[in-house]
């Protein structure tokens, strides 16, 4: 008898505990990118910026220029509510770092092809987990909101704006 | 006078004889009695003061401003999007223009089952009365509605059940739309057009951009209310102010009244318990020609006797209104994948809509979270669920009759419903948390209204219990829903409480 056998852990908790291992690690990841608000990006950071952006691109129409957008976003962000921007930046990590997850392969959200990534918030949106279902509604609502609100969006659905410029 | 945070960069400490906190439909009752009486008032509000012509009509400019946390406050689940204007003359800014009366039957539940006696219906009655004057209270005229509402009251028709136009505080409305964020006519005539003006005509003080902290309480007297000046969008803080006074009126709305009274330790064991939210869900039709949803007065018509009102259980059943949105609001309320979100919108001008409104029972609550934010804790109820999806389903066959190419349903796992017969799938779906698109515009019940200090929070004089000189005049002191549209129901409740006050 060697000493593993020693180990009073059955085959269960190790697997538990080199799950939690693994989930601290990308953790880690995820908190150890944050904040990194820079000149270029003056409140979501690179990062979070970037993960934004490939969620735009995945909920929006082609024709939505999500970089745009999203630094339209990241301004506003940086003149408002800080602790509801610090909310949304949190949940943009843990969408980067989570998102691309699967049972065999880690990527990252916003390297997973755009269909892919589509499929993933809307498998988030229905998902049996809470937290996941927030996040998919936080980044949901930022990205239509943000397209559909803009007068670029408005030609193609035949709005025609605000009345009191006329 | 009408004063901003900029106005006073060095904060500043005062003392006045009547201090409203909130300038909402309780609040705004209360400074213009007060004042009208010959009361020195302060009124303070959190949010901006947004004249007619800083309403641009554009969502992204106005959601931030008018609206409390720019109109993302969320359940502490994600699951409801809770709906109040952060502005001089609070949610009435906001709001539909809905003007409803607490029903009779409501009165006589709370007398029965909660002991609130202090208020014959007369009283009631007549305080309705002068507040739904003041702010211009008439009838929406059937050739008034747009198609949208039209199309409400015809399916309504068809499926056996009547509709009707809503009571409105609009006056000289010219359809634009934009109700939602805010009337840049002056035409709805919200709080910060009839009782602000009232009360700045005697004398009133109204310092806006001022987020009170807390109560400084001694015994049973609250002395001070201090707190900060805010930035109105990013709520950065300018200054600070303490204002002292012989009375003072609470009127900040369900969710903040509450959380004021928690960070000041008094209220007792029911502070921020009891809380109601009348859930909504859209229900979305295609027609096949043009609606133009977004134009006209948004919300005219309601389904009139799908809800009830009784002695011995208060409001119940559902109802449906029609209902606008801007393109950002409608792309946001539905359930829909990033496909068929492209096409529905594709067929913005085709788009009918209606809410789906259950007045729930009370069971949620308000807390203290982190930075002094209120953590709102409410699950859907199995019965509120039920009634929720069958006034789902009753809004699907509405449209069906109407002749809508397709409902769409509040789940994102629904197909679009063409007939019928594609409503059997709704048995098997559930509203979850942050996945159906749920809002609320009603938050009520969190500083309930009792005689018994251990399961209310105010006396039926409306006064905190244990305080001498602290009243709640909101939406906050009703022990269960009081009305689809708690604007006039709120406004009463300050009439009648603001002459206690001055007696």
């Amino acid at each position: 008898m060697g000493a593993v056998a020693t180990l009073p852990l059955t085959r269960r908790q190790l697997l538990g505990g080199g799950a939690l291992l693994a989930g601290g690690w990308v953790l880690g990841q995820a908190v150890g990118h944050w904040p990194l608000a820079s000149e270029a990006s003056p409140f979501l950071g690179s990062s979070a910026r970037h993960t934004l952006q490939a969620a735009f691109e995945a909920l929006l129409p082609a024709e939505a220029d999500a970089a745009t957008l999203v630094e339209g976003v990241d301004r506003f962000l940086a003149s408002g509510d800080p602790v509801l921007g610090g909310q949304l930046r949190l949940a943009l990590h843990v969408l980067e770092h989570f998102g691309g997850a699967g049972p065999f392969a880690f990527r990252r959200f916003s390297r997973l092809p755009v269909a892919r990534r589509a499929a993933v918030l809307g498998a988030w949106q229905r998902s049996a987990f809470d937290p996941k279902r927030q996040i998919a509604a936080a980044v949901r609502k930022v990205a239509v909101f943000t397209w559909w609100s803009s007068p670029a969006s408005w030609p193609s659905i035949g709005y025609d704006g605000p009345w009191v410029s006329r | 006078m009408i004063r901003a945070a900029k106005d006073v960069p060095g904060g500043f400490v005062t003392r006045t004889e009547v201090c409203v906190i909130g300038s909402g439909a309780g609040g705004g009752v209360a400074a213009a009695l007060a004042a009208e009486a010959g009361r020195d008032v302060i009124v303070l509000e959190e949010g901006p003061y947004v004249p007619k012509e800083q309403m641009t009509q554009r969502e992204e400019e106005m959601y931030p401003l008018l609206y409390r946390n720019g109109g993302n406050q969320m359940t502490d689940d994600g699951g409801i999007s809770v709906l109040q204007g952060r502005v001089l003359g609070g949610s009435t800014v906001v709001n539909m223009a809905d003007v409803e009366p607490i029903p009779e039957a409501i009165l006589a539940h709370w007398r029965a089952h909660f002991g609130v006696d202090r208020y014959g219906g007369d009283e009631v009655s007549e305080a309705a009365r002068a507040c739904a004057a003041a702010i211009g209270t008439n009838r929406i005229a059937p050739e008034d509605l747009n198609r949208n509402n039209a199309l409400l009251v015809q399916g309504a028709e068809k499926v056996g059940l009547s509709a009707r136009p809503f009571d409105q505080n609009r006056v000289g409305c010219i359809g634009s739309g934009y109700c939602l964020v805010g009337c840049a006519y002056d035409a709805k005539r919200s709080v910060a057009l009839t009782w602000i003006p009232r009360a700045l005509a005697k004398g009133a003080l109204v310092q806006t951009e001022a987020r009170v902290e807390r109560l400084e309480v001694d015994g049973t007297r609250v002395r001070a209310a201090v707190g900060a000046l805010v930035d109105p969008i990013s709520q950065r803080i300018r200054s600070l102010f303490r204002v002292e006074a012989d009375e003072f009126v609470l009127a900040a709305g369900a969710i903040h009244s509450p959380l004021l009274l928690l960070a000041s330790g008094i209220g007792g064991p029911a502070v921020g318990r009891n809380l109601s939210l009348q859930p909504q869900a859209p229900a979305v039709a295609l027609f096949r020609d043009d609606v133009v949803l977004y134009r006209g007065i948004p919300q005219a018509a309601f389904t009139d006797g799908t809800q009830t009102a009784t002695e011995a259980g208060g409001l119940g059943g559902f109802r449906i209104e029609g209902i606008s949105a801007t393109p950002g609001m409608a792309a946001t309320v539905t359930a829909l994948g990033p496909e068929a979100l492209a096409m529905f919108m594709g067929r913005f001008r085709q788009a009918a809509a209606a809410l789906c409104l259950v007045p729930d029972r009370p069971g949620g609550r308000v807390t203290r979270g982190r930075y002094n934010r209120p953590k709102i804790r409410y699950t859907l109820s199995d019965a509120a669920h039920a009634t929720l999806k069958e006034a789902v389903r009753t809004a699907a066959r509405i449209y069906l009759a109407a002749g809508a190419e397709q409902v769409l349903l509040p789940f994102p796992e629904a197909t679009p419903v063409r007939s019928e017969r594609d409503l059997a799938q709704l048995d098997a779906l559930r509203f979850r948390s942050a996945s159906s698109p749920i809002i609320s515009a009603h938050p009520q019940g969190t500083c309930r209204m009792g005689p018994d200090p251990s399961t209310s929070v105010v006396g039926l004089d409306l006064k905190v219990h244990g305080t001498e000189n602290l009243r709640v005049l909101d939406a906050s002191v009703f022990p269960t829903t009081s009305s689809s549209h708690t604007m006039l129901p709120t406004m009463t409740f300050a009439w009648l409480g603001s002459r206690d006050l001055l007696a």
